[in-house]
């Protein structure tokens, strides 16, 4: 079952466009990323979801229920939807008890609903009297304090629980995570990510940290100017991004230029299996290819693979990061690889597991594994 | 093609900065009309007096202005007033500064009561602090008498921010440059000063359009200005063109500082790179400790003590008076009480539409226009007076010398004041409050009730408080419109007093200056409560 789908929705502030044309479809029980760059609309389409901003056109149904479609528009109070914006907004004249209290309706709290009927209601897991909510994101006992009492891990995990109190029919998050700091920000969301799960609650969240969109969700739309450029699961995405823009934008890739050659391609690493996004055609001749850093290995000494320098080595302690320069004979131009063989910065990127120190202009030798993810050479003029 | 060419084309068209906002500022993009609206109907309203004063300058013609304007004893009256305004404004600068820097940057003994001390005298009207003066020495008088009473009057207008610029300001700066070779003093004139700087412009500003709009003071001191020749002409010799003219001189003086200000203001920010709660290393005083304590001994006792001594001295005398008894001290109270209420209520309530359209929708229109609100301040109440008087025996006759008018007349003349402390709370409920409120299934008003007014309301509580503690202590404006046969503490005293009936005086003094302690205890908590709120507690680290 769909809990939210967006069709068509286009949004704009003055002469400024900012959604044209978003289309997007939330299942029942999933976490979704919405996965953009600053500016990309992110925000816009959630405050739209929420009722904080009216679409120009296209409709959003929550449930069964059109909530937005230009004629009907349904105010945030009766969509039945949770919202945890970016600060959490906790109400700073109110208990962290109080805060999570606040929709609920009537004086024996734990037993009633939303106090507005909703287009969405019911939804994500038992009610819960407001303690054991409290209880549920880890901050047993300090229901008595106050907001600013808080550290800024404890009073996002209070604007979750203040959003599950009313049983949303779907949750949304505008970056609740972006002003943690590092070592914060991976634990409550890995605890957010298991409130959510344990009690079923649908959610949408908002992100520009494409790591943080792979790690948590179940599904990713990534926007890009206005629009859903693509969607579907983590790993989709990662392994067969549209474009070689979205690819470098869900972590870091190599895109070169390569020919197919039957069941291979040949690539300045050496020949590889191929493979293809879902809906593709089988590719034929020139094509560009996707190769992750993973993928590769430096080596020295005598052997196949393309021979490069070392130009950068990054050492981040799990892995480490080397950047190499090609160096000739690379294949001659108009010949696979020849010419803008790697496309972009025309360097390469190698993520390489452990400590690996290589000193500064070492003669190395970069090898490839596994397949790579080929698209039609016409793509490759969009890269950047 | 495939699609991915139009997304690099959009990329590129794309701008980095179009969702995102900053937390307490507005997104929803829509007009706010109705707050435009109230918003423009009230700077209309304050706008009044000015639009009274040129219309007055232009029925009677502008060649009768300019002649009356251009008299030698008008420039007498405009070099009478100057002058006092300079010397009075550099000797509170003085004055305010030392002793911010004292009770704030040294280690000089019992500092908070300093701190309480030198601050009262800010809820002593001017004309109190006059009349206690000529009381004990009828020698004071005179523009020496009038830069000594002033000075001792006003002065707790540029200690208040000087003193908080101060208490904000980051240490670390006056360290780096003692580390980079200045010397104490070298320091203290390039860094410290400078930090107060702003503080301390505004404080000279507020001391001035004080000074250019008192009257009572002045006509104890037997000291002639502008204001008090327009009270002479309109209230004695009913000469409205004369009057009206001189208005305009005060008001063109009094803009020309308020824009002086702006333009001063405009010229450096104060940056901070960092917000620092960390307090300074206070400055040892050693020995200079005797003659500092000393120095705020004696302007205590000349700001505070002389006051309050000659009123409880005549307290305990017998109060004896010729003029007939038409109110009793009970009856001036409530008086007074319910105008300075009525007053706090209204200005409060002109100054929300205002503060929630520029605090909410910051844009160009909605900044200009909160900004014109402020011109009132270069408009002296005696001034507000004389406009809504003739407007009222022009256009609302039956409103001529009521109580409404009189209200209005606070309420446009304190309205700045009311605007500052509304703003300041209305800052302290931003949208995303609300939007909350309503995703958790609050409908509007449940949210305004719940969230908004408990989050403003300390702040509307202030305004109203400020207003209350000014209206108590005015004089001038009420002198001229208070309804017939009624009087206030302020205007009973002032009747009492110019009678030399100094026994009968007193105890209206006393209550005035009762009633004005309380207000400004509560709004000193409250302004002292707000960077607490702010601020994450340490106690609780992450």
């Amino acid at each position: 079952m769909t809990v939210l789908r967006v069709t068509g929705l286009w949004k704009s502030f003055g002469s400024q466009s900012v959604l044209t044309g978003v289309d997007l479809e939330v299942p029942q029980g999933s976490l979704t990323a919405v996965l953009g760059p600053s500016g990309s609309g992110k925000t816009t389409l959630l405050r739209v979801v929420a009722g904080f901003e009216r679409g120009d056109r296209g409709s959003v149904t929550l449930g069964s229920g059109v909530v937005d479609d230009g004629h009907h528009y349904v105010p945030p109070e009766h969509r039945g939807i949770g919202y945890v914006p970016q600060e959490g907004s906790l109400f700073p004249h109110l208990t962290v008890r109080a805060n999570v209290a606040f929709g609920v309706r009537g004086r024996r709290r734990r037993r009633r609903g939303p106090h507005a009927p909703a287009t969405l209601s019911g939804g994500g897991g038992p009610v819960l009297p407001v303690d054991d909510l409290i209880d549920m994101v880890g901050l047993t006992g300090l229901g008595g304090r106050y907001p600013h009492q808080l550290s800024g891990g404890q009073q996002q995990r209070v604007a979750l629980a203040r959003a599950l109190a009313v049983r949303p029919g779907l949750v949304l998050l505008d970056e609740p995570f972006s002003s943690l700091d590092a070592g914060l920000r991976s634990s409550v969301r890995a605890d957010v990510q298991a409130v959510l799960r344990s009690r079923g609650t649908t959610a949408v969240l908002v992100t520009h940290d494409q790591d943080e969109a792979l790690s948590v969700a179940d599904q990713v739309a990534v926007v890009h100017a206005g629009r859903i450029d693509q969607c579907g699961t983590p790993q989709e995405l990662y392994d067969h991004p549209s474009n070689p823009t979205l690819a470098r934008f869900l972590g870091d890739a190599n895109v070169v230029a390569a020919t197919i050659q039957g069941d291979r391609v040949a690539t300045p690493f050496g020949p590889l299996p191929w493979r293809v996004g879902p809906g593709m055609r089988v590719p034929q001749g020139a094509v560009t290819a996707l190769v992750r850093p993973e993928q590769l290995r430096v080596e020295t000494g005598d052997g196949p693979g393309m021979r490069a320098r070392v130009a950068r080595c990054e050492f981040h302690g799990h892995d480490t990061v080397v950047t190499v320069e090609p160096i000739a004979p690379l294949p001659a131009p108009g010949t696979p690889g020849g010419g803008e063989a790697i496309v972009g910065s025309g360097s390469v990127t190698v993520r390489s597991g452990g400590n690996l120190v290589l000193p500064d202009r070492a003669p190395v030798r970069i090898t490839a594994t596994g397949s790579v993810l080929t698209w039609p050479s016409a793509v490759r003029g969009s890269a950047r | 093609m495939s699609r991915t060419g139009t997304v690099a084309a959009d990329g590129r068209a794309s701008t980095p900065n179009g969702d995102g906002s900053g937390p307490g500022a507005t997104r929803g993009r829509h007009r706010p009309w109705v707050l435009w609206g109230l918003s423009v109907a009230v700077a209309a309203l304050l706008a009044v007096p000015l639009v009274y004063l040129v219309s007055e300058a232009a029925s009677s013609g502008w060649s009768v202005t300019a002649r009356l304007v251009f008299r030698s004893f008008t420039f007498e009256l405009v070099w009478n007033t100057v002058r006092l305004s300079v010397a009075v404004t550099a000797c509170c600068a003085v004055v305010g500064t030392a002793t911010a820097w004292l009770i704030e940057r040294t280690d000089l003994p019992a500092r908070r009561l300093w701190a309480v001390l030198v601050v009262v005298p800010v809820a002593i009207p001017d004309f109190v602090v006059g009349f206690g003066w000529v009381s004990v020495a009828p020698a004071v008088h005179g523009f020496l008498g009038a830069l000594l009473v002033m000075t001792l009057a006003l002065y707790p207008l540029v200690y208040l921010p000087v003193a908080a610029a101060f208490r904000g300001a980051d240490p670390g700066q006056e360290e780096v440059a003692r580390s980079l070779g200045l010397g104490r003093m070298a320091t203290f004139r390039r860094v410290t000063l400078d930090q107060a700087r702003t503080a301390l412009l505004g404080g000279c500003v507020l001391v001035s359009l004080a000074l250019l709009a008192e009257y009572g003071a002045f006509e104890i001191l037997r000291y002639q200005t502008l204001t008090t020749e327009i009270f002479f002409e309109s209230q004695r010799s009913y000469d409205i063109p004369v009057a009206s003219s001189l208005s305009l001189i005060l008001v063109v003086l009094s803009l020309v500082v308020l824009g002086g200000d702006a333009a001063a203001r405009n010229r450096g920010r104060i940056t901070r790179s960092a917000r620092s709660a960390r307090a300074g290393t206070l400055h040892r005083l050693g020995r200079t400790a005797v003659p500092a304590t000393l120095g705020l001994v004696v302007l205590v006792v000349l700001a505070l003590g002389v006051p309050i001594g000659v009123i409880a001295y005549w307290l305990a005398e017998p109060g004896t008076t010729t003029l007939p008894a038409t109110t009793t001290l009970v009856g001036a109270a409530l008086t007074t009480a319910g105008y300075a209420a009525g007053a706090g209520v209204l200005a409060t309530i002109l100054a929300l539409p205002v503060a929630l359209l520029a605090v909410r929708h910051p844009r160009r229109s909605t900044r200009s226009l909160e900004r014109s609100t402020f011109i009132v301040m270069a408009v002296p109440g005696l001034v507000i007076a004389l406009a809504l008087v003739s407007f009222s025996v022009r256009a609302l006759r039956s409103f001529y010398q009521s109580t409404p008018l009189l209200i209005l007349g606070y309420g446009i003349m304190f309205f700045p004041l009311a605007l500052v402390a509304v703003r300041t709370s209305v800052a302290q409920a931003p949208l995303a409050f609300e939007e909350v409120a309503r995703s958790l299934g609050r409908r509007p008003p449940a949210v305004w009730w719940r969230i908004v007014l408990p989050l403003i309301g300390p702040g509307l509580a202030a305004a109203f408080s400020l207003v209350f503690l000014s209206t108590v202590t005015e004089l001038t404006l009420t002198l001229v419109m208070i309804p017939t046969g009624v009087q206030t503490l302020a205007t009973q005293f002032w009747a009492f007093s110019t009678n030399l009936s100094y026994g009968a005086a007193a105890p209206y003094a006393a209550v005035m200056i009762g009633i004005a302690v309380v207000p400004s205890y509560v709004l000193g908590r409250w302004f002292d409560r707000l960077p607490a709120r702010r601020a994450p507690d340490p106690r609780y680290p992450s």
